[in-house]
Protein backbone atom coordinates (compact mmCIF):
# COMPACT_ATOMS: atom_id res chain seq x y z
CA UNK A 1 0.00 0.00 0.00
CA UNK A 2 1.70 3.15 -1.18
CA UNK A 3 0.86 6.80 -1.57
CA UNK A 4 0.19 7.83 -5.15
CA UNK A 5 3.34 8.56 -6.72
CA UNK A 6 1.24 10.87 -9.92
CA UNK A 7 1.37 14.11 -7.24
CA UNK A 8 0.75 16.47 -10.67
CA UNK A 9 -2.72 14.27 -11.09
CA UNK A 10 -4.98 16.89 -9.05
CA UNK A 11 -5.11 20.61 -7.98
CA UNK A 12 -7.23 22.95 -5.42
CA UNK A 13 -10.63 22.17 -7.54
CA UNK A 14 -10.07 18.73 -6.61
CA UNK A 15 -9.93 18.15 -2.96
CA UNK A 16 -9.79 14.72 -2.88
CA UNK A 17 -5.84 15.08 -4.88
CA UNK A 18 -5.08 16.77 -1.66
CA UNK A 19 -5.14 13.05 0.24
CA UNK A 20 -2.45 10.91 -1.76
CA UNK A 21 -4.41 7.57 -0.78
CA UNK A 22 -7.32 9.45 -2.35
CA UNK A 23 -6.61 6.99 -5.62
CA UNK A 24 -8.41 4.51 -3.24
CA UNK A 25 -11.12 7.10 -2.22
CA UNK A 26 -9.50 6.99 1.24
CA UNK A 27 -9.89 3.98 1.59
CA UNK A 28 -6.44 1.75 0.91
CA UNK A 29 -7.19 -0.94 2.54
CA UNK A 30 -10.37 -1.75 0.83
CA UNK A 31 -9.89 -0.22 -2.66
CA UNK A 32 -7.45 -0.98 -5.98
CA UNK A 33 -6.15 1.02 -8.57
CA UNK A 34 -4.35 -1.22 -10.73
CA UNK A 35 -4.57 0.92 -13.64
CA UNK A 36 -3.37 3.99 -11.67
CA UNK A 37 -6.67 5.78 -13.29
CA UNK A 38 -9.96 4.90 -10.76
CA UNK A 39 -10.39 2.70 -8.06
CA UNK A 40 -12.18 -0.61 -8.37
CA UNK A 41 -14.41 -1.69 -5.14
CA UNK A 42 -13.52 -4.72 -4.30
CA UNK A 43 -17.28 -5.88 -3.93
CA UNK A 44 -18.66 -7.30 -6.92
CA UNK A 45 -21.01 -6.08 -9.11
CA UNK A 46 -24.16 -7.82 -7.83
CA UNK A 47 -23.14 -6.48 -3.96
CA UNK A 48 -23.05 -10.50 -3.07
CA UNK A 49 -19.90 -11.09 -2.56
CA UNK A 50 -16.36 -8.62 -1.80
CA UNK A 51 -12.87 -9.06 -1.56
CA UNK A 52 -11.61 -10.91 -4.95
CA UNK A 53 -8.78 -8.16 -5.62
CA UNK A 54 -5.66 -8.08 -4.41
CA UNK A 55 -3.40 -9.46 -1.03
CA UNK A 56 -5.09 -7.13 1.87
CA UNK A 57 -4.89 -8.82 4.62
CA UNK A 58 -7.66 -10.99 5.18
CA UNK A 59 -9.89 -8.28 3.09
CA UNK A 60 -9.68 -10.89 -0.09
CA UNK A 61 -11.36 -14.07 1.75
CA UNK A 62 -14.47 -12.88 0.60
CA UNK A 63 -17.90 -12.30 2.84
CA UNK A 64 -21.46 -10.95 1.87
CA UNK A 65 -21.61 -6.80 1.38
CA UNK A 66 -24.57 -6.53 3.59
CA UNK A 67 -23.70 -8.12 6.59
CA UNK A 68 -20.55 -8.18 9.03
CA UNK A 69 -17.72 -10.68 7.87
CA UNK A 70 -16.38 -12.37 11.38
CA UNK A 71 -13.03 -13.71 11.18
CA UNK A 72 -13.29 -16.35 13.57
CA UNK A 73 -10.11 -18.30 12.57
CA UNK A 74 -8.22 -15.48 13.96
CA UNK A 75 -9.26 -13.51 16.51
CA UNK A 76 -13.11 -13.24 16.13
CA UNK A 77 -12.72 -9.58 15.40
CA UNK A 78 -15.44 -8.11 13.43
CA UNK A 79 -14.34 -6.81 9.58
CA UNK A 80 -16.23 -3.66 8.27
CA UNK A 81 -17.88 -4.82 5.25
CA UNK A 82 -15.85 -2.39 2.25
CA UNK A 83 -19.54 -1.97 0.44
CA UNK A 84 -20.31 -0.06 3.96
CA UNK A 85 -18.09 2.69 2.76
CA UNK A 86 -19.12 6.37 2.93
CA UNK A 87 -17.24 8.79 0.97
CA UNK A 88 -14.62 10.62 2.40
CA UNK A 89 -16.54 14.28 2.42
CA UNK A 90 -19.43 14.18 3.66
CA UNK A 91 -22.25 16.25 5.56
CA UNK A 92 -22.35 16.59 9.13
CA UNK A 93 -24.76 18.15 11.13
CA UNK A 94 -24.14 21.94 11.16
CA UNK A 95 -22.59 23.16 14.45
CA UNK A 96 -23.69 26.76 14.96
CA UNK A 97 -21.06 29.44 16.31
CA UNK A 98 -22.85 32.01 17.49
CA UNK A 99 -26.57 32.44 15.93
CA UNK A 100 -29.44 33.71 16.57
CA UNK A 101 -33.04 32.01 17.38
CA UNK A 102 -34.48 28.99 18.74
CA UNK A 103 -33.35 26.99 15.73
CA UNK A 104 -29.93 27.37 17.03
CA UNK A 105 -30.75 26.35 20.32
CA UNK A 106 -32.09 23.01 19.34
CA UNK A 107 -29.62 22.47 16.88
CA UNK A 108 -26.73 23.03 19.38
CA UNK A 109 -28.52 20.86 21.82
CA UNK A 110 -28.96 18.25 19.38
CA UNK A 111 -25.24 18.32 18.60
CA UNK A 112 -24.24 18.14 22.37
CA UNK A 113 -26.44 15.29 22.58
CA UNK A 114 -25.04 12.94 20.54
CA UNK A 115 -21.53 14.22 21.50
CA UNK A 116 -22.43 12.85 25.36
CA UNK A 117 -24.17 10.08 24.00
CA UNK A 118 -21.62 8.51 21.78
CA UNK A 119 -19.51 9.27 25.02
CA UNK A 120 -22.29 7.23 27.07
CA UNK A 121 -22.79 10.78 29.67
CA UNK A 122 -25.60 10.62 31.79
CA UNK A 123 -25.51 14.09 30.99
CA UNK A 124 -26.40 13.31 27.50
CA UNK A 125 -30.45 13.59 28.61
CA UNK A 126 -29.45 17.23 30.23
CA UNK A 127 -28.16 18.69 26.83
CA UNK A 128 -31.23 21.15 26.48
CA UNK A 129 -30.70 22.33 29.85
CA UNK A 130 -26.64 23.16 29.60
CA UNK A 131 -27.70 24.75 26.43
CA UNK A 132 -30.56 26.82 27.66
CA UNK A 133 -28.45 28.13 30.75
CA UNK A 134 -25.09 28.73 29.23
CA UNK A 135 -26.83 30.61 26.48
CA UNK A 136 -29.11 32.72 29.05
CA UNK A 137 -25.63 33.29 31.02
CA UNK A 138 -23.74 34.04 28.47
CA UNK A 139 -21.26 31.56 28.68
CA UNK A 140 -20.38 29.14 25.31
CA UNK A 141 -22.13 25.72 26.59
CA UNK A 142 -19.53 23.57 24.73
CA UNK A 143 -16.97 25.16 27.68
CA UNK A 144 -19.41 23.86 30.64
CA UNK A 145 -19.56 20.36 28.57
CA UNK A 146 -15.81 20.38 28.22
CA UNK A 147 -15.00 21.33 32.42
CA UNK A 148 -17.47 17.86 33.07
CA UNK A 149 -15.19 16.02 30.99
CA UNK A 150 -12.00 17.02 32.42
CA UNK A 151 -13.70 16.89 35.64
CA UNK A 152 -15.45 13.41 35.86
CA UNK A 153 -15.12 11.77 32.24
CA UNK A 154 -18.45 13.70 31.55
CA UNK A 155 -20.21 12.79 34.78
CA UNK A 156 -19.45 9.08 34.42
CA UNK A 157 -16.58 9.19 37.28
CA UNK A 158 -18.32 11.27 40.24
CA UNK A 159 -16.40 9.87 42.85
CA UNK A 160 -17.73 9.31 46.23
CA UNK A 161 -15.37 12.18 47.58
CA UNK A 162 -17.20 14.73 45.53
CA UNK A 163 -20.48 13.50 45.09
CA UNK A 164 -23.13 12.17 43.23
CA UNK A 165 -24.00 14.04 40.33
CA UNK A 166 -21.03 16.35 41.15
CA UNK A 167 -20.03 15.75 37.50
CA UNK A 168 -17.81 19.40 37.68
CA UNK A 169 -16.03 18.85 41.15
CA UNK A 170 -17.79 21.50 43.04
CA UNK A 171 -16.30 21.85 45.92
CA UNK A 172 -18.72 24.14 47.85
CA UNK A 173 -19.40 20.72 49.94
CA UNK A 174 -15.53 21.29 50.74
CA UNK A 175 -15.79 24.67 51.82
CA UNK A 176 -18.72 24.19 54.04
CA UNK A 177 -16.82 21.35 55.91
CA UNK A 178 -13.58 24.26 56.60
CA UNK A 179 -11.97 22.66 53.53
CA UNK A 180 -11.94 18.91 54.61
CA UNK A 181 -13.53 17.40 51.75
CA UNK A 182 -15.66 14.87 52.63
CA UNK A 183 -18.61 12.24 51.43
CA UNK A 184 -21.13 15.02 51.17
CA UNK A 185 -23.43 15.08 48.27
CA UNK A 186 -24.01 18.25 47.50
CA UNK A 187 -26.48 17.82 44.67
CA UNK A 188 -30.21 15.56 44.32
CA UNK A 189 -29.75 15.73 40.65
CA UNK A 190 -28.12 16.50 37.23
CA UNK A 191 -30.30 19.78 37.28
CA UNK A 192 -28.67 21.34 40.20
CA UNK A 193 -25.01 20.25 39.29
CA UNK A 194 -25.57 21.96 35.69
CA UNK A 195 -27.39 25.00 37.30
CA UNK A 196 -24.48 25.56 39.92
CA UNK A 197 -21.40 25.03 37.25
CA UNK A 198 -22.57 27.70 34.95
CA UNK A 199 -23.37 30.09 37.89
CA UNK A 200 -19.84 29.30 39.40
CA UNK A 201 -18.28 29.84 36.03
CA UNK A 202 -19.80 33.85 34.88
CA UNK A 203 -19.96 34.85 39.19
CA UNK A 204 -17.53 36.09 41.11
CA UNK A 205 -14.43 33.60 40.84
CA UNK A 206 -14.36 33.85 36.77
CA UNK A 207 -16.22 35.66 34.81
CA UNK A 208 -17.00 38.54 37.70
CA UNK A 209 -13.70 38.61 38.98
CA UNK A 210 -11.28 41.01 39.00
CA UNK A 211 -9.73 41.11 36.56
CA UNK A 212 -12.13 38.92 34.66
CA UNK A 213 -11.06 35.49 33.56
CA UNK A 214 -12.70 34.57 30.32
CA UNK A 215 -10.26 32.02 28.84
CA UNK A 216 -10.25 28.34 29.29
CA UNK A 217 -6.47 28.48 30.54
CA UNK A 218 -7.04 31.26 32.94
CA UNK A 219 -10.22 30.04 34.79
CA UNK A 220 -8.85 26.32 34.66
CA UNK A 221 -5.72 27.19 36.23
CA UNK A 222 -8.01 28.68 39.40
CA UNK A 223 -10.85 25.61 39.13
CA UNK A 224 -8.25 23.11 39.33
CA UNK A 225 -6.01 25.03 41.83
CA UNK A 226 -3.36 25.08 39.76
CA UNK A 227 -3.69 22.17 37.47
CA UNK A 228 -3.06 22.05 33.58
CA UNK A 229 -5.34 23.66 31.44
CA UNK A 230 -4.26 20.93 28.46
CA UNK A 231 -6.86 18.65 29.00
CA UNK A 232 -9.39 20.42 29.32
CA UNK A 233 -8.30 22.18 25.89
CA UNK A 234 -7.65 18.79 24.39
CA UNK A 235 -11.43 18.34 24.93
CA UNK A 236 -12.05 22.22 24.47
CA UNK A 237 -10.29 23.08 21.31
CA UNK A 238 -9.62 19.36 19.43
CA UNK A 239 -13.43 17.62 20.17
CA UNK A 240 -15.51 20.56 20.56
CA UNK A 241 -15.50 22.92 17.53
CA UNK A 242 -12.08 24.74 18.49
CA UNK A 243 -11.42 25.27 14.72
CA UNK A 244 -14.58 26.43 13.84
CA UNK A 245 -14.36 29.79 15.48
CA UNK A 246 -12.20 32.31 13.81
CA UNK A 247 -11.49 34.82 16.78
CA UNK A 248 -9.82 33.67 20.08
CA UNK A 249 -10.74 29.81 20.50
CA UNK A 250 -10.27 30.20 23.88
CA UNK A 251 -12.54 33.11 25.01
CA UNK A 252 -15.89 31.64 26.69
CA UNK A 253 -17.91 34.25 27.44
CA UNK A 254 -20.48 34.45 25.02
CA UNK A 255 -23.58 32.61 24.37
CA UNK A 256 -23.56 30.40 21.49
CA UNK A 257 -26.98 31.00 20.45
CA UNK A 258 -28.52 34.14 21.25
CA UNK A 259 -32.50 35.51 21.05
CA UNK B 1 65.30 -21.89 13.37
CA UNK B 2 63.94 -20.58 16.69
CA UNK B 3 65.46 -17.10 15.03
CA UNK B 4 63.55 -17.59 12.05
CA UNK B 5 60.03 -18.19 13.65
CA UNK B 6 60.17 -15.02 15.72
CA UNK B 7 61.34 -13.18 12.43
CA UNK B 8 57.86 -14.64 10.62
CA UNK B 9 56.08 -13.57 13.68
CA UNK B 10 57.37 -9.99 14.00
CA UNK B 11 58.11 -8.94 10.43
CA UNK B 12 57.87 -4.89 10.92
CA UNK B 13 59.87 -4.52 13.87
CA UNK B 14 62.56 -6.28 11.76
CA UNK B 15 62.26 -3.43 9.01
CA UNK B 16 63.19 -0.17 9.20
CA UNK B 17 60.02 1.82 8.05
CA UNK B 18 60.01 4.54 5.39
CA UNK B 19 58.70 8.04 5.69
CA UNK B 20 55.84 6.81 3.52
CA UNK B 21 54.52 4.16 5.64
CA UNK B 22 54.55 6.01 8.63
CA UNK B 23 52.65 8.99 6.97
CA UNK B 24 49.96 6.05 5.34
CA UNK B 25 49.74 4.55 9.13
CA UNK B 26 49.41 8.17 10.48
CA UNK B 27 46.73 8.98 8.46
CA UNK B 28 44.59 5.54 8.78
CA UNK B 29 45.12 6.28 12.68
CA UNK B 30 43.66 9.70 12.26
CA UNK B 31 40.98 7.85 9.59
CA UNK B 32 40.22 5.90 12.59
CA UNK B 33 39.51 8.32 15.15
CA UNK B 34 37.18 10.56 12.84
CA UNK B 35 35.35 7.73 12.10
CA UNK B 36 34.85 6.67 16.05
CA UNK B 37 33.92 10.31 16.40
CA UNK B 38 31.53 10.19 14.09
CA UNK B 39 30.04 7.19 15.06
CA UNK B 40 30.17 7.98 18.77
CA UNK B 41 28.18 11.04 17.81
CA UNK B 42 25.45 9.38 16.31
CA UNK B 43 25.27 7.09 19.02
CA UNK B 44 25.11 9.99 21.38
CA UNK B 45 22.24 11.88 19.07
CA UNK B 46 19.99 8.77 18.68
CA UNK B 47 20.50 7.92 22.40
CA UNK B 48 19.43 11.67 23.26
CA UNK B 49 15.83 10.84 21.50
CA UNK B 50 14.61 7.71 22.33
CA UNK B 51 11.15 8.13 21.17
CA UNK B 52 12.52 7.79 17.24
CA UNK B 53 14.55 4.90 17.99
CA UNK B 54 12.71 1.67 17.51
CA UNK B 55 15.13 -0.33 20.14
CA UNK B 56 14.33 1.95 23.07
CA UNK B 57 10.26 1.17 22.67
CA UNK B 58 11.26 -2.04 24.85
CA UNK B 59 12.19 -0.36 27.67
CA UNK B 60 8.80 1.91 27.51
CA UNK B 61 6.53 1.90 30.08
CA UNK B 62 3.17 -0.69 29.69
CA UNK B 63 0.28 1.43 30.78
CA UNK B 64 -2.86 -1.64 30.88
CA UNK B 65 -6.38 -0.40 31.40
CA UNK B 66 -8.85 -2.43 32.96
CA UNK B 67 -11.23 -1.83 29.95
CA UNK B 68 -8.39 -4.49 28.57
CA UNK B 69 -6.22 -2.20 26.44
CA UNK B 70 -2.46 -1.34 26.77
CA UNK B 71 -0.01 0.51 25.13
CA UNK B 72 3.52 1.66 25.46
CA UNK B 73 4.72 5.17 26.61
CA UNK B 74 8.17 7.10 27.16
CA UNK B 75 8.84 7.11 30.62
CA UNK B 76 9.29 10.88 30.02
CA UNK B 77 5.52 11.99 29.49
CA UNK B 78 2.97 11.95 32.14
CA UNK B 79 -0.18 10.19 32.39
CA UNK B 80 -3.21 11.79 33.54
CA UNK B 81 -7.23 11.62 33.34
CA UNK B 82 -10.18 13.37 34.91
CA UNK B 83 -9.76 15.31 38.20
CA UNK B 84 -12.24 12.64 40.04
CA UNK B 85 -10.54 9.45 38.15
CA UNK B 86 -7.84 8.21 40.87
CA UNK B 87 -7.48 5.50 39.03
CA UNK B 88 -6.79 5.59 35.09
CA UNK B 89 -6.76 2.66 34.34
CA UNK B 90 -10.76 2.25 35.16
CA UNK B 91 -12.90 1.69 32.67
CA UNK B 92 -14.60 4.51 31.99
CA UNK B 93 -11.92 6.86 32.28
CA UNK B 94 -10.00 8.94 29.26
CA UNK B 95 -6.45 8.90 29.32
CA UNK B 96 -3.99 11.40 28.81
CA UNK B 97 -0.21 10.82 28.00
CA UNK B 98 1.54 14.10 28.02
CA UNK B 99 4.56 15.53 27.26
CA UNK B 100 4.94 18.55 30.46
CA UNK B 101 7.66 20.13 28.13
CA UNK B 102 5.35 21.19 25.31
CA UNK B 103 1.69 20.39 26.50
CA UNK B 104 1.18 17.92 23.29
CA UNK B 105 -0.80 14.45 24.01
CA UNK B 106 -2.23 11.50 22.77
CA UNK B 107 -5.71 10.74 25.01
CA UNK B 108 -7.40 7.48 24.55
CA UNK B 109 -11.25 8.17 25.40
CA UNK B 110 -13.50 5.29 25.83
CA UNK B 111 -17.45 5.52 24.00
CA UNK B 112 -20.39 4.29 23.79
CA UNK B 113 -20.15 0.35 23.10
CA UNK B 114 -21.48 -0.19 19.38
CA UNK B 115 -25.08 -1.31 19.25
CA UNK B 116 -25.07 -4.79 17.97
CA UNK B 117 -27.40 -4.12 14.67
CA UNK B 118 -24.65 -1.43 13.76
CA UNK B 119 -21.90 -2.70 11.25
CA UNK B 120 -18.19 -1.27 12.66
CA UNK B 121 -17.53 0.78 9.22
CA UNK B 122 -20.86 2.54 10.23
CA UNK B 123 -20.61 2.79 13.50
CA UNK B 124 -17.63 4.18 13.36
CA UNK B 125 -18.17 6.98 10.70
CA UNK B 126 -21.06 7.84 13.28
CA UNK B 127 -18.98 8.39 16.35
CA UNK B 128 -16.52 9.83 14.36
CA UNK B 129 -18.90 13.07 13.10
CA UNK B 130 -20.51 13.20 16.48
CA UNK B 131 -17.30 13.30 18.81
CA UNK B 132 -15.20 15.80 17.17
CA UNK B 133 -16.70 19.10 16.14
CA UNK B 134 -13.97 20.73 14.23
CA UNK B 135 -13.55 20.32 10.48
CA UNK B 136 -12.67 17.27 8.94
CA UNK B 137 -9.70 17.50 6.52
CA UNK B 138 -9.33 13.72 5.35
CA UNK B 139 -10.50 10.02 6.49
CA UNK B 140 -8.84 6.45 6.07
CA UNK B 141 -8.71 3.17 7.04
CA UNK B 142 -5.84 1.70 8.85
CA UNK B 143 -4.87 -1.19 10.99
CA UNK B 144 -4.56 -1.09 14.53
CA UNK B 145 -3.20 -4.37 16.35
CA UNK B 146 -4.54 -6.12 13.69
CA UNK B 147 -8.10 -4.39 13.06
CA UNK B 148 -9.44 -2.17 10.97
CA UNK B 149 -9.67 1.58 12.63
CA UNK B 150 -10.89 4.70 10.87
CA UNK B 151 -8.62 7.24 11.42
CA UNK B 152 -9.80 10.82 10.86
CA UNK B 153 -7.77 14.39 10.32
CA UNK B 154 -9.61 17.22 11.97
CA UNK B 155 -8.33 20.62 12.01
CA UNK B 156 -8.30 22.36 15.15
CA UNK B 157 -8.02 25.39 16.94
CA UNK B 158 -5.21 27.97 15.40
CA UNK B 159 -5.18 25.10 12.10
CA UNK B 160 -3.50 22.43 14.24
CA UNK B 161 -4.30 19.24 12.95
CA UNK B 162 -5.64 16.34 14.95
CA UNK B 163 -5.47 12.76 14.26
CA UNK B 164 -8.53 10.59 15.38
CA UNK B 165 -8.50 6.49 15.31
CA UNK B 166 -11.76 4.90 15.82
CA UNK B 167 -11.44 1.56 16.55
CA UNK B 168 -13.90 -1.32 18.06
CA UNK B 169 -13.32 -4.36 19.70
CA UNK B 170 -16.06 -6.40 19.94
CA UNK B 171 -18.75 -3.90 21.45
CA UNK B 172 -16.00 -1.70 23.11
CA UNK B 173 -15.19 1.30 21.25
CA UNK B 174 -12.59 3.59 21.86
CA UNK B 175 -10.91 6.94 20.47
CA UNK B 176 -6.93 7.74 19.92
CA UNK B 177 -6.64 11.11 19.72
CA UNK B 178 -3.42 12.99 18.76
CA UNK B 179 -1.80 15.78 18.21
CA UNK B 180 0.08 15.89 15.06
CA UNK B 181 2.52 18.40 16.02
CA UNK B 182 4.78 15.16 17.66
CA UNK B 183 3.51 12.86 14.93
CA UNK B 184 6.07 10.46 15.20
CA UNK B 185 6.12 9.32 18.52
CA UNK B 186 2.62 9.15 18.92
CA UNK B 187 2.00 6.73 15.79
CA UNK B 188 5.28 4.72 17.28
CA UNK B 189 3.22 4.88 20.41
CA UNK B 190 -0.10 4.04 18.52
CA UNK B 191 1.58 0.94 17.10
CA UNK B 192 2.29 -0.78 20.69
CA UNK B 193 -1.72 -0.49 21.36
CA UNK B 194 -3.00 -3.40 21.95
CA UNK B 195 -6.34 -5.07 22.74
Amino acid sequence: MTPDPARSSGGPGNPQSWNRYAYTAGDPVNRLDPTGLEYEDVCSADGNYCGSGGDLQGINQGWGCNSVYVMTALDRVQMPSPCDFTPVFFARPQQPTQSTGSSCASTETAWLSAYLTKRGSPLASFAASIVALSDSDNVDDRFIVALSGAESTYGKNTSATWGQYNAWSDSTHCAILSGDCQTVNPFTSWSQAISAAVGNITGKNYFGANPSLTTTDAIYERYSNGGSPSILNTIYLNQMGGGLIPSNPKEVDFARCTN
Amino acid sequence: MHQLTRVKRFPFRRQTPSYGAAAKRCKSRIGKIVWAVVLAGVWLARSATPSDNFEDVAKWMIFTSKAAWSIRYPGTLKVGSCRQCSDPTAPDAFVVFRDPSTGESIMVEPLEERPADQTIAKWLQEVSQATVANPRVSDEWIYVDGRPALKVTNKGADSIETSNIYIVNGSKTLAIRISNTHKALYEQMLSTFRF
